[in-house]
């Protein structure tokens, strides 16, 4: 029995709660989850812009998914002091910046232009060190380097008439980033650059004259009894977004002390889950680019994994967690949150292999 | 099963003093109604949106997220701002406010012209409140620009809509009095309208209380008395309740079937956000427990010797073979069962008594609803 569901495309919600539910008998009871998070961050909207929402509004992001996805994400300082206005930028050579030329991908007339000849350069000073990942909006015509003061973090980027956000992560000790034209000319918009400290870049946080920091969001619930299956049960996910970094938690079933279930990805981008704190089932490496169906299906000796419609782990184990009443997406024991999720599901029976190889098809 | 009382779900009928439940069997009307009281003046959201103030003892269906009304119910209240809608009055409201220059929540010319230059610029009030405090604002913006509230020592940034909002922000162990508006922390917005500052001594904000020169103190309501002893069935029955939930710090009683003692009495009560079904006679037995989150939920105690259930949206959360008997039921009240006050601050969208139990099936349907629609109707939300 699917007793919880969960986004596919149907998303609700306000500030502190996203909306989770059962439909069995054709009867709708609601299974909220509560949302937080300490400070207001930025989402892609349904019409393909960046927009800014409040402390505790879960954010759907559509970036990549026209059914939307549940964004969770870590706390990140954006470093980059002015995200915005590149006139607070140091400028080297004889470079042209035109504030507030067009219209950015936050749908305001806020972008810059910039037209640089060979050897102009403008940067910022960031003093910062260890997995560093720098993200930043540009259009227009040529091509520029991106690149730390040391060169260890450096991409040459052909730029297209369309808005991209490209993205350079690497690991070094810096003092400033630059975006320098190395060869020839070009002519170009750009908008919303940030620096953070991470292996891969996160949703865009403006800054106006100080670093800015979002928090982590949290998405947890406790649920009624029947809807985590206590004996047997199925978990079911479905995401277009991992980050491979560290340890990061999909998925957390658990009671008071130390009965869980515990579904992350591994640093060696695995997925692995555990059972009251040890290891149950691990894959092998799965690759973070695509869209990902993930199911768990868990009865003492029959706890088995599924990926994209393939068994890649299994074990006869024969440990269940008692009294299973929280269920938490993302961020939990201490781990970081694993990325998107577009839909997600609690079945309380342990689904066959032919119905987990067709739901994660 | 006999539905004998209905209450709220849309239909409503109040004058002062009284607000009207009934009973419809056989196509016969007869009135139930509940005798309501506070004593004071209290404002409601009507149902063309606006703040309307309403004299003493009148009951207030409020529409503020619900086109089919609550009941509203709260405790007392003051508002600790002695100048809600005069910001001429606050420290450095006549350089940055022009008065009566909008339309307010109140749908008349009241509202204020707050006209900031630059970041770090504030308007501001001291009052006298300590402890926990929550101070709130009607605010009028450009979507998307930002403004940020002072309140006792903690501050927030809120995201204007393009509409009129109340913002507020609660602090526990609030370190000063002071409300304060202002453009601190990068805000951006500049030119707003602002209307209906309050700050109380609570967790949450209340309705507004307004206020000019002086503190204002809204009393507490109450509603009670609907019913007899033809209506309730001390064997068994289904005591029923949609409430717009609002977990206070406290002990709230949210509905009470009973004749005005411990040992006869069913009530559907709260200690913070746990939520329990009680059944109260020759036993005392607490049904079923659940915690809530504040919002719209749909509960159902369910009662008979040795065959008692506890629903709350749709999921049966406790049952009880626990065996009793319960001399005589005669009233429903809100908020108490006998002299003792336990105040509701629930609002209450809809309640229904039934005198005979009804089936499992039966109350996940009452429990809860038809579509994936209605629930996010009925539960407010948004589409993300």
């Amino acid at each position: 029995m699917n007793t919880l569901k969960f986004g596919n495309g149907e998303w609700y919600g306000k500030e502190g709660t996203i909306l989770a539910y059962n439909d069995e008998n054709y009867n709708y009871k609601p299974l909220p989850f509560n949302f937080e998070r300490d400070s207001k961050a930025t989402v892609i909207n349904k019409d393909g812009l960046i927009e800014t929402v409040g402390s505790d509004v879960p954010r759907i992001d559509y970036k990549d998914s026209a059914e939307g996805a549940l964004l969770l994400e870590p706390q990140r300082t954006n470093l980059v002091t002015y995200s915005e206005d590149f006139s607070q930028w140091f400028k080297i050579g004889g470079a042209t910046l035109t504030s507030n030329y067009s219209v950015s991908p936050d749908g305001t007339q806020n972008s810059s232009r910039m037209q640089m000849n060979v050897s102009d350069k403008f940067y910022i000073n960031v003093a910062l060190n260890g997995d560093i990942s720098f993200a930043v909006y540009l259009k227009g015509v040529g091509q520029i380097r991106l690149r730390d003061n040391t060169s260890t973090g450096l991409k040459d980027v052909t730029l297209t008439s369309e808005w991209v956000r490209y993205e350079l992560n690497f690991n070094a000790t810096i003092s400033n980033f630059q975006i320098e034209q190395q060869t020839g000319v070009s002519d170009f918009e750009i908008f919303g650059a940030q620096l953070e400290g991470g292996s891969y870049a996160t949703s865009y946080i403006p800054t106006q004259g100080s670093i800015v920091t979002r928090n982590q969001d949290v998405c947890s619930q406790t649920v009624p009894s029947g809807i985590i299956g206590q004996t047997e049960g199925t978990m079911y996910f479905q995401t277009n977004k991992l980050f491979s970094s560290g340890t990061r938690s999909i998925a957390l079933a658990y009671t008071s002390g130390s009965s869980y279930y515990q579904i992350y990805l591994t640093s060696s981008n695995q997925i692995r889950v555990d059972v009251n704190g040890s290891l149950l089932v691990i894959t092998s490496a799965i690759n973070l680019n695509i869209l990902n169906k993930i199911a768990f299906a868990y009865k003492s000796g029959e706890n088995i994994l599924y990926v994209n419609g393939v068994e890649l782990a299994s074990s006869t184990s024969t440990t269940i967690p008692t009294s299973l009443n929280d269920f938490y997406l993302g961020n939990s024991l201490g781990n970081e949150q694993s990325g998107s999720y577009q839909d997600f599901k609690l079945y309380n029976t342990r689904l066959s292999n032919t119905e987990l190889q067709a739901l994660t098809t | 099963m006999s539905n004998t009382l209905k209450f709220g779900g849309g239909t409503w009928a109040t004058k002062k003093g009284s607000t009207l439940a009934y009973n419809d069997e056989n196509n016969n009307f007869k009135p139930l109604p509940f005798r309501t009281t506070r004593d004071s003046g209290a404002t409601r959201v009507n149902k063309e949106g606006l703040i309307e103030v309403v004299g003493n003892n009148v009951p207030r269906i409020d529409y503020t997220d619900s086109t089919d009304g609550v009941l509203l119910l709260e405790n007392s209240s003051t508002n600790l701002v002695t100048y809600s809608e005069d910001f001429s009055e606050w420290n450095s409201g006549i350089t940055y406010t022009t008065q009566n220059y909008a339309i307010s929540p109140d749908g008349t010319q009241n509202a204020s012209r707050l006209l900031f230059t630059a970041e770090g610029q504030n308007i501001y009030i001291n009052t006298s409140a300590t402890g926990d405090v929550v101070g709130s604002i009607y605010v009028k913006g450009t979507l998307g620009e930002t403004i940020q509230l002072f309140v006792g020592g903690g501050e927030t940034q809120f995201i204007l809509n393009g509409d009129w909002q109340r913002i507020f922000v609660e602090k526990t162990s609030s370190s000063n009095g002071f409300i304060n508006v202002n453009t601190n922390g990068g805000s951006t917005a500049r030119d707003l309208l602002i209307w209906g500052a309050q700050l109380e001594e609570s967790s949450y904000p209340t309705s507004y209380i307004p206020t000019s020169g002086s503190t204002v103190q809204r009393q507490a309501d109450t509603a009670s008395g609907s019913g007899n002893s033809e209506v309730f069935n001390s064997q068994e029955g289904v005591l029923f309740l949609d409430t717009n939930f609002v977990s206070n710090s406290g002990v709230q009683v949210l509905c009470s079937v009973h004749d005005f003692a411990a040992n006869k009495r069913l009530e559907i009560w709260a200690n913070s956000n746990l939520i329990n079904g009680f059944i109260g006679g020759s036993s005392n037995i607490t049904v079923g427990s659940s915690n809530l989150i504040n919002g719209s939920h749909k509960i159902a105690l369910n009662y008979k010797s040795g065959n008692s259930s506890f629903y709350v949206d749709g999921f049966l959360i406790g049952s009880s073979s626990t065996t009793f008997t319960i001399a005589e039921l005669t009233k429903m009240t809100l908020g108490y069962y006998n002299t003792t006050q336990y105040q509701s601050e629930s609002p209450t969208k809809e309640l229904g008594y039934y005198d005979e139990i009804l089936t499992d099936e039966e109350l996940e349907y009452m429990t809860s609803y038809r579509s994936l629609n209605e629930l996010v109707t009925e539960l407010n939300l948004n589409a993300l």
